[in-house]
Formats: structure tokens, sequence, C-alpha cells
């Protein structure tokens, strides 16, 4: 049964209302990350763990495609509305799990431009051994295959910033 | 005997659709469907732009769709219900409109084990 305490509204951060950073040639905006109150503040702080990248890993109801990192639905723009809507699925079964609210976030990197890219479409099973000696995983998303997911390394994730959307 | 939320969870249902590894539309309607369980709701109606779900005819529950899947979300809905023992116990489809689905239990307990290596 629901806990609700868990479901009752929660206060939102002062950081939901900051301004857009200001992108540059280095630092660019990428996509939308969804997952749920639960995790989105770590995840904002800059605070990667095991138990936030891939939004819910215990979970066999989650899949994680690409091993282990942080999910992104790749956007044209921050406008992107069905990069953004994409994002809720996601946002939507991190919810469920978790019993707590549905977040997408806003994903910037820094030295996007430069990071080593794996493009890869197929599943988990024969994902590629040395995965982790690129920078991101980018491919098709199952069930979505008109759109693309970026799944950040583990070894990368400080250079994202994440805000809420 | 585990119930509803945790065979949800499990993804113990994957091995029904061993065409569709790791589908991301199987898991969205599996939580959705979770969620008929999780707010007591009654009826679950898939519209083009959304899901929904109400309880004594009161909505208790949306979810827009934005991004149509592939196969489409309704194809697979009625597909889980052909499949699934688990959840043909929970929900059926309407006899005369097969975009409304009825909860036909508040909840089950399921006595298939989890597999180990989920």
């Amino acid at each position: 049964m629901p806990d609700p305490e868990k479901t009752s509204p929660q206060p939102e951060p002062e950081t939901e209302t900051d301004n857009p950073p200001e992108q540059t040639d280095d630092f660019q905006f990428v996509g939308f990350h969804g997952t749920s109150r639960l995790f989105a503040q770590d995840l904002v702080e800059g605070i990667f763990d095991n138990s936030h990248v891939g939004t819910v890993t215990a979970g066999g109801i989650t899949s994680l495609q690409f091993g282990l990192g942080l999910y992104v639905v790749k956007a044209i723009g921050e406008t992107d509305v069905n990069a953004f809507g994409l994002a809720q699925y996601f946002a939507f079964l991190a919810q469920y799990i978790t019993n707590r609210d549905a977040i997408v976030l806003k994903v910037y990197a820094t030295g996007f431009k430069q990071m080593r890219q794996l493009y890869y479409h197929g599943n988990r099973a024969n994902l590629p051994e040395n995965y982790l000696e690129y920078d991101y995983v980018e491919g098709p998303i199952t069930s979505f295959l008109d759109y693309t997911q970026i799944k950040f390394n583990p070894h990368i994730l400080r250079q994202l910033r994440l805000q809420y959307s | 005997m585990l119930n509803l939320h945790t065979y949800i969870t499990s993804g113990e249902w994957r091995h029904y659709y061993p065409e569709y590894p790791e589908s991301h539309a199987l898991n969205f309607l599996y939580g959705i469907i979770g969620c008929l369980e999780r707010d007591g709701a009654d009826e679950l109606q898939k519209t083009p732009k959304a899901f929904i779900w109400r309880k004594n005819a009161i909505v208790v529950g949306t979810f827009p769709l934005v991004v149509e899947s592939t196969p489409p979300f309704h194809a697979l809905l009625l597909e889980i219900l052909k499949r699934d023992v688990v959840i043909q116990q929970f929900l059926r489809v309407d006899a005369d409109d097969n975009m409304l689905f009825h909860v036909v239990a508040e909840t089950i307990a399921v006595d298939a084990p989890v597999s180990e290596s989920l």
C-alpha cells in the first residue's frame, strides 16, 4: 500500500526556479532524464551513485539496455516536447517503483562534443564488452525507435549538470 | 505468495514476451496496470491521447501519450491480456469496446516464484 507521507505534495526545492544555465560551445543542453523525487535533488546537486543511475536499477521492470549509467532522452532543444514527453514515461515508471513524484530533469554536459561515443543498436546481451571505455553510448530507444538515448558512463558523470525542467 | 505490485516490479512477466526482451512500452504498461491496483481503480480507458483510470466513474489517474510506441500501446495491452495469466485475473477488456478495460479484482496473490536472477 502507498505510504501517505510519500505521496503527499512535497515542497518544491528552490533550485526548481533556477534559470537555465548559459550555454557555450563547451557546455550544452543534451536532453531529458526521467526520474522520481527520491533521486532528483541528489542528481541536481551532482550526486551520482548506483542507486541513481539508470533511475531505479533494482527492479526488473526497468531495462538498462546500455548498462549502468545515466540515461538521457536526446533532444533537439529544451523545447523539444516529444523528447520531454518520452522522458515522462521513464519518470512515470520511477514514480511507480519509488512511490514518489515523477520528475523530468534537463541534462547539460561540458565538453560533450569532445566525448568519445559508442553508437550501438542492439540489446543488452550483445553490448560490446569495452563499452565503459567510451564516455557515452548512443542509440535508438527500444519501443521508440525514432528517438535516441544517450547513456553517459559513470566516469563522465561529473561533467554533467542536471536541472529541474 | 506475492502481490501484484511485487509481480510487476520483479519483471517476472518478461518471459511471456521473448520477442520484446527490453521493451520500454511493456515496462510502461505494466506500470499503468500497477497504478490501477495502487489507486483502487475499477476501469482503464485508452484514448488516442492518454490513458485514463477511474474509480466509481471518477478519474483517479491519467497519463498523456505524447509519443506512440512500436508496437502501439493499445495492441501491446491487448497482447498482455492474451498472454499473461496473472494479469488476466486482474484486468479484462470490455466486451463491446476494446479501448476500455475493467478491473475484476482489487488485487491478486501470485503463486509463481520470482526468479532469483532478476
